[in-house]
């Protein structure tokens, strides 16, 4: 499981390296992030491309199981994608909270004498402050436009560099830090059905399989 | 050792700012109103239009893209990358013309992304890596949605390279 902490630590570190961080649809994290408005917003836009547009999908943006991701910034191929800057709520004043409220459990659990350790405390908008910015590729796996049903897997992708805190990564306060970029890519796949009209996610049985 | 360095750098920025330090804290990627900047890198005229390629920086993001102003008129936008972060990677962008003036493509020294854009002059749509759309009234746009569907090919020797721009890259 991911922790924005752990992503956070990284890249605050000294010793940092650029590092990728796959994560998959069981990941915290990518929980986390498919609750997240903007997101909901960026797939539903995929989710009604898809129904209005099926045989480009069926020929253009099916899924090649050989793809993985890597640390670049080059656009997944032959994928529908969604560019989302800067999504509401990734503001300074938003940020700056969960920022604090994740440090401050820091300071506590670190120089109180006697104070047993405490988990840091990681918002669920520490989680999404931290990436800000995104672009979402979508493929099928699989799609039946005459049943108008499909299988989209959807690959979230946010690179985290000195570039991402602006004047933030200049004060002298992390002189310290490596701030080498992190490359995060998060993964899920949901079936859907539009043979009604209206785009439903067919949620998925306790096997996984939602059909 | 790492983990114990970074409760030490954590404990660092905590203490900064409980001792009223102002880290002006653009805490992880932000976006702040009136963050919004842009770097022109070069223009060129082809005809009667002027095409000027730039990189639109708006909070956490950036987008590099061109836009056509015709006869002096107002600018709009043609979008050919969407960066997660404020920069994009370096790059040589080439203007491409056919020899008749009519159309441009926009060529890129990344991987795979050989061809980011097509317009043919005049037109209120561009063929872009999120697939044929009309032309932006602003470069700064809530959302770019769509797919690639090739760019039309050119032949070698029907085209000339009319300019060529390199960004050495954000950070």
């Amino acid at each position: 499981m991911t922790t924005v902490g752990d992503i956070l630590d990284e890249f605050f570190s000294p010793f940092s390296s650029e590092k990728l961080w796959v994560m998959p649809e069981d990941d915290n994290y990518t929980k986390i992030v498919r609750k997240w408005d903007p997101v909901i917003q960026s797939t539903n836009r995929a989710k009604f491309d898809l129904s209005a547009n099926c045989s480009t999908w069926q020929s253009s943006y099916v899924s090649q199981p050989s793809w993985k991701p890597t640390m670049t910034n080059t656009p997944k191929p032959g994928a529908y994608r969604d560019f989302v800057p800067s999504p509401p709520g990734t503001d300074p004043g938003t940020c700056l909270k969960a920022f604090v409220v994740y440090v401050g459990s820091g300071v506590g659990k670190s120089v109180i004498p006697g104070l047993a350790p405490l988990p840091a405390i990681q918002t669920d908008k520490l989680y999404t402050c931290s990436i800000g910015s995104f672009n979402i590729y979508t493929t099928v796996d699989a799609v039946d436009c005459g049943a108008k049903t499909a299988t989209m897997n959807f690959w979230m992708y946010n690179a985290m560099s000195r570039t991402s805190f602006g004047k933030f990564a200049s004060n002298p306060a992390f002189a310290a830090s490596g701030m080498r970029t992190q490359y995060m890519w998060w993964n899920w796949v949901e079936n859907v059905d539009w043979s009604s009209g209206t785009v439903k996610t067919v949620p998925k049985t306790a096997s996984g399989i939602g059909w | 050792m790492r983990k114990p360095a970074m409760r030490v750098l954590r404990v660092l920025l905590g203490l900064a700012w409980l001792a009223g330090l102002s880290l002006n804290l653009a805490a992880a990627q932000i976006v702040t109103e009136g963050d919004r900047a842009v770097r022109d890198l070069g223009s060129v005229q082809v005809g009667d239009a002027s095409v000027k390629l730039l990189i639109a920086y708006s909070g956490d993001s950036a987008l590099l893209e061109f836009s056509v102003a015709k006869d002096a008129g107002r600018e709009r936008y043609v979008p050919m990358f969407g960066s997660t972060y404020r920069g994009i990677p370096e790059v040589t962008l080439k203007v491409i013309v056919s020899k008749s003036g009519d159309q441009l493509w926009v060529q890129s020294s990344w991987p795979d992304n050989a061809v980011l854009a097509y317009y043919r002059l005049g037109a209120d749509t561009a063929t872009t890596p999120f697939g044929t759309m009309g032309l932006l009234e602003t470069p700064f746009p809530n959302v770019l949605s769509g797919g690639p569907q090739g760019f039309p090919q050119f032949d070698p020797g029907g085209v000339w390279t009319l300019a060529s721009f390199y960004y050495p890259g954000d950070g």
